[in-house]
C-alpha cells in the first residue's frame, strides 16, 4: 500500500440498481454496518453510523450522490465541531455495469491528511473506532457463514 | 514486515494513528523502502537514492521520528537513520485491519444484493408462469 488509499473491489450477480439500494437504504445498510443507520440521501446530507452495543456513533455527511453510478461520503474520525478534511476521511462506492452483474469499488483515502490528535484518549477513541466496526462485522459474518460459499 | 520480535514499548500501545499519517505519505514511504534494504543511512545518502532533496529528505525523516517509526544515532557530522520494525509492523498491520474491514462489508453487500436480485427473479418467473 503505497498511497493515501484503500481500494477493494467485487463483482456482484446484481444489476447496478439493486447493489444501489443496498449501499444507500438504511434498512440495507443496517445489514452490513451498523445496527442502526441514520441516512440523508443527498448531497450535503448529514448520515449517522450506531452502534448502540458499544455505545458508539460515528457521523458522517454525503459529499456525492449519482444514482446508480456513485456514492460518496467523508466520516468522522477525530471529534472536533466541523467536519473536514483535518478530522475525516473519504468513502467512495463506484458502480459499473458488467455484464449482467456490477462491478462494485469502494476507495477510502484521505488518512495523512487527518490531523490525529497527539493525544492517547484520541488515538483509544479511533482504535475503538475500528474494533467495533469488525467486531460488529465478525458477528454478522458468523451469523451468514452458512451462505458465505455460495455467494463467494 | 513478519518476524518483528521486539515488543512495543508501553507508552506506544493505542498510538497507532501518528504512524498512519507517516507511512501513508508517498515519498516517506519510498524513504522507508531505501531505509529497509540499506539498512541505515544518512540524509545525504537517502538524497542521493532518491529525487528528493537533503532537505525534503530531514523533514520526511523528522515526520517518521515523531511517529517513531526511524530512530537515528549521531556520526559524525549527520545523523544516521534506521527503521524499528515493531513500529513499521504495527502501522502496516493497522492499514490491514481497515482493508479487511472493507473485504467483509464488500462481500456482505455482495450476498445481500445477489439474494435481492435472485428474489426478484424468481417473483419475475412464478408471474410469468401464472400469466401462460
Amino acid at each position: 500500500m503505497a498511497e493515501d488509499r484503500i481500494e477493494r473491489e467485487t463483482l456482484i450477480d446484481a444489476p447496478p440498481d439493486v447493489v444501489w439500494g443496498v449501499i444507500t437504504k438504511p434498512e440495507q445498510i443496517k445489514r452490513w454496518f451498523s445496527p442502526e443507520v441514520e441516512l440523508d440521501l443527498q448531497q450535503g446530507g448529514e448520515a449517522a453510523f450506531i452502534f448502540p452495543e458499544h455505545g458508539h456513533k460515528i457521523e458522517a455527511r454525503v459529499v456525492h450522490v449519482d444514482e446508480p453510478r456513485a456514492f460518496a461520503w467523508r466520516w468522522i474520525h477525530v471529534e472536533a465541531p466541523e467536519l473536514g478534511a483535518a478530522n475525516s476521511t473519504l468513502v467512495e462506492f463506484t458502480l459499473t455495469a458488467e455484464g449482467e452483474g456490477t462491478r462494485l469499488r469502494v476507495v477510502e483515502s484521505g488518512f495523512t491528511e487527518v490531523e490525529w490528535p497527539p493525544e492517547r484518549d484520541a488515538a483509544e477513541v479511533r482504535a475503538a473506532h475500528i474494533e467495533g466496526w469488525d467486531r460488529h462485522l465478525g458477528d454478522l459474518d458468523a451469523l451468514l457463514g452458512a451462505s458465505e460459499g455460495v455467494a463467494s | 514486515m513478519r518476524g518483528a520480535t521486539l515488543e512495543r514499548p508501553a507508552q506506544e500501545e493505542g498510538d497507532g494513528d501518528g504512524l498512519w499519517a507517516a507511512i501513508g505519505e508517498p515519498s516517506r514511504r519510498r524513504i522507508v523502502d531505501v531505509l529497509l534494504v540499506r539498512g541505515e543511512s544518512t540524509p545525504s545518502g537517502l538524497a542521493a537514492d532518491l529525487p528528493f532533496t537533503r532537505q525534503a529528505v530531514s523533514k520526511h525523516l523528522g515526520v517518521l521520528d515523531r511517529a517513531g517509526l526511524v530512530e537515528g544515532r549521531r556520526a559524525g557530522r549527520e545523523m544516521r537513520w534506521a527503521i524499528r520494525p515493531e513500529r513499521l509492523d504495527a502501522a502496516t498491520k493497522e492499514m490491514r485491519a481497515v482493508a479487511d474491514s472493507w473485504d467483509r462489508r464488500l462481500r456482505l453487500i455482495k450476498e445481500i444484493a445477489e439474494q435481492i436480485h435472485a428474489e426478484q427473479q424468481q417473483g419475475k418467473q412464478s408471474k410469468e408462469k401464472e400469466q401462460r
